[in-house]
């Protein structure tokens, strides 16, 4: 379980990603106030919440940048790329100060190098003074009426020993509005008995405020799974003459009960004073109950409940965890079935039909759990667009379609990786220089477009340049140069085109920091592979270029051609088959070549039976699954094709970590264990026997 | 732990200290000292407290509560800016000792 600093830290860096976001939307649009306030408030939450966890230098070092912001917001300095630029360089500064709750030495010079450039454009005088509860209240206002919001809220009894500390949550609702404190002691033991590490009290908050409960729950961001914590909204268009009368209020927050209430009445004395006297109530309720009444009474209003609506952030390793026992549940579910089948009993069977359905849904929903939108990822490649683009002086637009497309965080953390590479590549050798466009009768800014979609069980992500497209006589002239063609091979565009992805391959006439070393396009394609996926060209020379990528929406389950060798069952990979076709006894006379004929064309196969030393008798009539991976075909040769199927992956072991040829395994109905293979793999294999 | 919290501790620990009509000078964050025998009076002497954070704060109010249960007051003396505005921020009053000085003189 990740502790709260840990969780800090994780958050804190989806709000520098959102604060990168807004930076460079606020460089295409400086006069959108819009993207102003988004950069505020991601800066404002890492700078509140990182000095509640203790990381005063970058706290101390965000107020400087929040502070130049809000001169931007004002009109008192010019938006324009250097302002972005060091609000940029910050940021990612920013990202590093993270990593330790003050300065290392470096950090220090690099922080009093950045200010001294942001000093550059805000004289640093003007940035100083203005950090004080009403500047940051202006700045966050939302310009609405005042809404009236109590907020009780108790730390856990860690807290303290966590790191937590609430005076900087009580100053920022201060920063809010008006707040009425109540510091409930109830729970506070005697001296002899406390733990100053341990946190006994809780808080009880009448807040007075413009700003909207959103705002307020953005507070407790960090401590909203850890803490017991409750806003209410108080109605103030409520006309309810009783609903501001202290009893009610009690009552209301179920301190008391009506008859309790009815009998202190029946007393004529001052309530809260007979409540307290009577021990029925703790006087710090009273007195946060008086300070609501005192401020509804002026605002004449009641109290409204509403819900908080709440997220659970679940570390990916206990989801990882959760397939694996509904992948579980579904080979146990399987079996039910089969059993259920054979003995033929009509309670079984409803039963187990019934598990069936909920095991399916259980497993989407599993699923869906583990699905988020690639938009965060395309995110980051916004900011290295305009890095390298002006690194090259080059003038590119990056175009992202289909944010909201949805694949699993297992491919999503590891397609990031190669996407950076496509997209240098296309920024470095797509897209062409300014004048070279002028020349061409191009716009000055060249294009990159980055989209995915959804099609059936796979995601399509496409990266498309209008740059100058892919040279086939070059590639084609390096391919000889590198001997991985010879002079005599004909070969299509299309052919020539993947050559890029043999290993050490580049046309780039010098090397240079951002592409050019010949090594990426070799990793982009076998990290594409690792995934289960396929990557494609398609170049028109002077037009651009597209890398289509395929990928599966999910690692965790397998659509697949399940084919059995005697008795052993294996499942291929659907994405890679191409097609089956049978092989006669008189043609397996041949297959010592292990070569089958297709349309003319000769293609080598591998016999699974042999390779995996499966006993018995050959059928007469075998089949060859035919596969296509990285542009070759290579087939396996079984003894039938059972046919389609979908099942959830199990990992191999750590003992079969080594072993090779096989991706994973799932358990049949019957129990028994199917594996999964890997056709890239086996191909490679198969050549080395060969050879 | 911070040394804060650490000293905090001892002060509190301290005060449960069976001669209690001693004077005891925690380390340089604290000092307290009790004149129960003539007057029932805890003074909370803050002249080395520089900032006080939330476990402070409980601690002041696990303070106040003792001296209500004990019957006796609290005042406390040499409150630094800071602590002041922490106070300001938790919206908690504490008595205050009418002349403060760098130099206490805790005779009784």
């Amino acid at each position: 379980m990740i502790g709260p600093v840990e969780t800090f830290q994780v958050e804190a860096k989806e709000h520098l990603a959102a604060l990168e976001n807004a930076l460079l939307e606020l460089e295409d649009a400086p006069s959108n106030i819009d993207y102003i306030d988004q950069a505020f408030r991601s800066m404002h939450t890492i700078k509140g919440a990182g000095g509640m966890f203790g990381f005063a230098d970058l706290t101390e070092f965000t107020h400087h940048l929040e502070s130049a912001l809000e001169k931007a917001r004002n009109g008192q300095i010019v938006i324009d790329v250097d302002f972005i630029s060091v609000l940029l360089d910050s940021r990612d500064h920013m990202g590093a100060l993270l990593d330790n709750t003050s300065f290392t030495a470096e950090q220090k010079i690099a922080s009093e190098e950045l200010l001294k450039r942001l000093y550059a454009i805000v004289p640093a005088g003007s940035l100083t003074h203005e950090y004080d509860a009403n500047s940051q209240k202006e700045i966050n206002q939302e310009k609405t009426s005042n809404h009236v919001f109590r907020i009780l809220f108790s730390p856990d009894e860690d807290s303290f020993r966590n790191g937590f500390d609430v005076a900087p949550i009580l100053r920022e609702l201060a920063s809010f509005g008006e707040t009425i404190v109540t510091t409930k002691t109830a729970k506070l033991p005697s001296l002899k008995e406390i733990n100053p590490e341990s946190c006994y009290l809780a808080w009880d908050v009448c807040l007075i405020t413009q700003h909207s409960r959103n705002t307020i729950e953005d507070t407790f961001m960090f401590v909203m799974d850890d803490w017991e914590i409750h806003i209410e909204e108080i109605d103030l268009d409520d006309n309810d003459d009783n609903s501001d009368r202290l009893g009610e209020l009690l009552v209301s927050r179920g301190l008391i009960t009506t008859d309790q209430l009815n009998d202190a009445l029946n007393k004529h004395t001052e309530l809260g004073q007979i409540l307290s006297s009577e021990g029925l109530i703790d006087s710090d309720d009273i007195k946060a109950a008086l300070a609501e009444q005192q401020v509804t009474r002026q605002m004449k209003g009641k109290i409204v409940t509403q819900d908080i609506d709440s997220n659970i952030r679940v570390p990916a390793s206990r989801l990882d965890s959760l397939m694996n026992l509904v992948g579980e549940l579904v080979i146990v579910q399987a079996r039910l079935n089969q059993i259920a089948n054979q003995h033929d009993i009509e309670d079984i069977t409803a039963i187990s039909e019934e598990l069936d359905l909920l095991t399916t849904q259980m497993r989407d929903e599993t699923f869906n759990i583990r699905m988020l939108p690639i938009g965060a990822t395309f995110g980051r490649f916004r900011r290295l667009v305009r890095d390298l683009s002006k690194e090259l002086e080059k003038k590119i637009n990056l175009v992202t379609i289909g944010a909201e497309t949805e694949l699993d965080k297992m491919v999503l953390d590891k397609l990031g990786d190669p996407l950076v590479h496509l997209i240098r590549n296309s920024i470095d050798h797509g897209i062409e220089t300014i004048e070279e466009r002028i020349n061409k009768s191009k716009p000055e800014t060249g294009t990159i477009t980055l989209s995915a979609q959804h099609a059936d069980s796979q995601v399509i992500i496409r990266i498309q340049d209008d740059g100058k497209g892919l040279d086939v006589n070059a590639i084609r002239n390096k391919a000889l140069e590198k001997n991985l063609i010879t002079e005599d091979e004909k070969l299509s565009d299309s052919e020539i085109h993947m050559l890029i992805f043999e290993p050490g391959f580049s046309t780039a006439e010098k090397v240079s920091d951002i592409s050019g070393r010949g090594v990426g396009m070799d990793v982009v394609r076998r990290s594409i592979q690792e995934l289960g996926g396929k990557i494609s060209i398609d170049s028109i020379p002077g037009e651009g270029t597209s890398f289509v990528i395929r990928l599966p929406m999910t690692l965790a389950i397998i659509e697949g051609l399940m084919v059995r060798v005697g008795a052993e069952y294996y499942v291929l990979p659907l994405s890679a088959v191409e097609e089956c076709i049978e092989m006669f006894s008189d043609q397996q006379a041949f297959a010592n070549k292990r070569l089958v004929t297709l349309r003319g064309a000769q293609i080598p196969y591998l016999s699974l039976r042999e390779y995996f030393q499966v006993e018995g008798e050959r059928p007469p009539i075998q089949q060859v699954v035919i596969t296509h991976v990285n542009d070759e075909y290579f087939g396996f040769c079984v003894d039938e094709v059972i046919g389609q199927y979908q099942t959830v992956i199990k990992r191999l072991g750590k003992l079969y970590e080594g072993v090779t040829g096989f991706s994973g395994a799932t358990i049949l109905g019957d129990g028994s264990v199917a594996m999964i293979l890997e056709p890239q793999a086996l191909m490679d294999a198969a050549t080395v026997e060969n050879a | 732990m911070s040394d804060y919290v650490a000293k905090t501790d001892i002060a509190a620990r301290t005060l449960l200290a069976p001669d209690a009509i001693n004077i005891y000078n925690i380390g340089e964050v604290l000092t307290l000292f009790l004149h129960s025998k003539i007057e029932p009076l805890l003074v909370l002497d803050l002249l080395n407290t520089v900032e006080i954070d939330t476990t402070g704060m409980q601690l002041l109010l696990a303070f106040q509560h003792h001296c209500v249960e004990q019957q006796c007051q609290l005042k406390l003396c040499n409150v630094s800016e800071s602590v002041e505005q922490t106070m300001q921020l938790f919206q908690c009053t504490f008595e205050r000792l009418a002349t403060e000085s760098n130099e206490m003189d805790y005779s009784v």
